[in-house]
């Protein structure tokens, strides 16, 4: 392991744009995602079977979650949070597959997301208030705490990408610290760990996207 | 640590790509499986519905049905009931009728019993009487007893009027006159009655005599156009005629 987890190692360019393997890596995740996702919808019957009802308790899981976080219809906010949700999940448990590095564990990812949960937010905000009643909303309680406000955003925001990262990439190092110490066994109980960890820090980050989603929109106080 | 601009557009390029293909691949065929599931379910529903208001409906009618059915029932036991009391009171018309006019005609049978019985009772009584004046009569009938009916006889033609007296002998003739008595007459007796009788019906009446004992006692002039009887014979057949006439039971 001669290169820093801190840093994406870059495989070939198109042009003058680096393709990292983190890219990489997601795109043979989205490729995956969708082949199976075109494979387990294809075939849909009223009637659910096997597969079906799977995947169809995995949606309308997301969508009722999304809802009662909410309280109000989550159809607008589903493909967002709903693949933010899918693909924390896989990405972060990808990263037990040998030879592959998760890509919530290289800061572009969390960022690019955390970026895109923050310009979510205000642009459900405004479609939901409107331009002037969302802008108004960063003058409550008090105009004064206009700063305070705007830093809020932007540190939440930071600190969403920030958890996701740490998490990731530390579980990551600990297993291919321990890889290298202890041998082939010892890192698979960590491994495990990092499931978990994968599954828990893909939930908080998308539970917290709908949260400020939610207060952007006036749902849920800020 | 080097922060990637490159890697943070792509990735961020990728999710939105990844947002709009799960969208496509994934939410719409489920939203749109559910949707039509919950379109189906509702309309299984509405169809249930609507055939539970089908049923409804068949119940309700069918309970309208019942009751008419009833009132139907009601009425035709009611009817069955008039119809019956009717006809028993009918019935029983007819009975005490047919009792009655059984009674009538029992009574009307037991007076013409009674009567029949009465007549019965009423002729074996006169023939009892009669045969037993009859017998009477015959004992105390002896041959000397003719004398009083003779001078009946005579007596009978002195009040008969002349007129009528001539009828009796329309025209004169020997043997005219035979005078049939009870008892055989001897030639003085006959003699005397010739000679009574010539006096009264003239000398050629010519009397003939002959006897009868069936008339018990007395005498039968048999005239050409008439009979005069004075025997108790005729007397008891007129006096058991007059009874049978006059003293029949009512």
């Amino acid at each position: 392991m001669n290169e820093s987890p801190l840093q994406a190692a870059i495989l070939f360019h198109v042009g003058f744009v680096p393709i990292s393997r983190t890219v990489v890596t997601t795109w043979g995740l989205m490729a995956a995602l969708t082949a199976g996702c075109w494979l387990a919808t294809r075939a849909f019957e009223v009637v659910a079977g096997g597969w079906q009802a799977v995947v169809e308790t995995v949606v309308i899981g997301i969508e009722d979650q999304i809802e009662s976080l909410l309280d109000r219809d989550a159809a607008p906010f589903l493909p967002l949070l709903g693949t933010l949700y899918i693909f924390l999940t896989v990405a972060n448990v990808s990263g037990i597959a040998p030879g592959v590095r998760a890509p919530t564990a290289s800061i572009e990812t969390p960022a690019a997301l955390a970026t895109i949960v923050f310009l979510s937010v205000h642009y459900y905000g405004v479609r939901f208030q409107g331009f002037i009643p969302y802008l108004k909303g960063y003058l409550k309680p008090n105009p004064i705490l206009l700063p305070l406000n705007i830093l809020s955003e932007l540190t939440r925001s930071f600190s969403l990408a920030m958890r996701l990262f740490g998490n990731i990439m530390s579980e990551e190092l600990v297993v291919a610290i321990l890889l290298a110490l202890a041998g082939l066994l010892v890192p698979i109980p960590f491994m495990a760990f990092g499931i978990l960890v994968g599954l828990v820090q893909a939930y908080i980050f998308t539970v917290l996207a709908v949260v400020y989603i939610g207060g952007g929109i006036g749902a849920i106080a800020k | 640590m080097n922060f990637s601009w490159w890697t943070f557009g792509l990735q961020a390029i990728n999710f939105l790509i990844l947002v709009w293909l799960l969208q496509r691949f994934l939410f719409k065929p489920v939203k749109a499986i559910v949707a039509r599931r919950k379109e189906e379910i509702t309309r299984d529903l509405t169809a249930a519905a609507a055939e539970k208001e089908r049923a409804e409906r068949l119940r309700r009618e069918m309970e309208a049905r019942e009751a008419a059915i009833g009132t139907e029932r009601r009425k035709i036991i009611d009817a069955a009931h008039a119809q019956a009391s009717a006809d028993r009171q009918k019935l029983l018309a007819d009975a005490r009728g047919e009792a009655e006019e059984i009674r009538a005609r029992t009574l009307r049978q037991l007076e013409q019993d009674r009567a029949a019985a009465a007549d019965e009772l009423f002729e074996r009584t006169v023939a009892i009487a009669t045969n037993l004046a009859e017998r009477l009569l015959r004992e105390i009938a002896i041959a000397s007893i003719e004398q009083p009916f003779l001078m009946r006889v005579l007596d009978y033609l002195d009040r008969l009027p002349a007129d009528e007296r001539g009828k009796l002998f329309p025209r004169a003739g020997a043997s005219a006159l035979l005078v049939t008595t009870a008892h055989p007459l001897g030639d003085q007796d006959q003699s005397h009655w010739r000679e009574q009788l010539a006096q009264r019906l003239g000398p050629d009446c010519g009397v003939r005599f002959n006897a009868d004992p069936a008339l018990v006692a007395g005498a039968v002039l048999t005239f050409p156009q008439a009979i005069l009887r004075f025997n108790w014979r005729d007397g008891l057949a007129a006096a058991l005629k007059e009874l049978r006439g006059d003293e029949r039971p009512r």
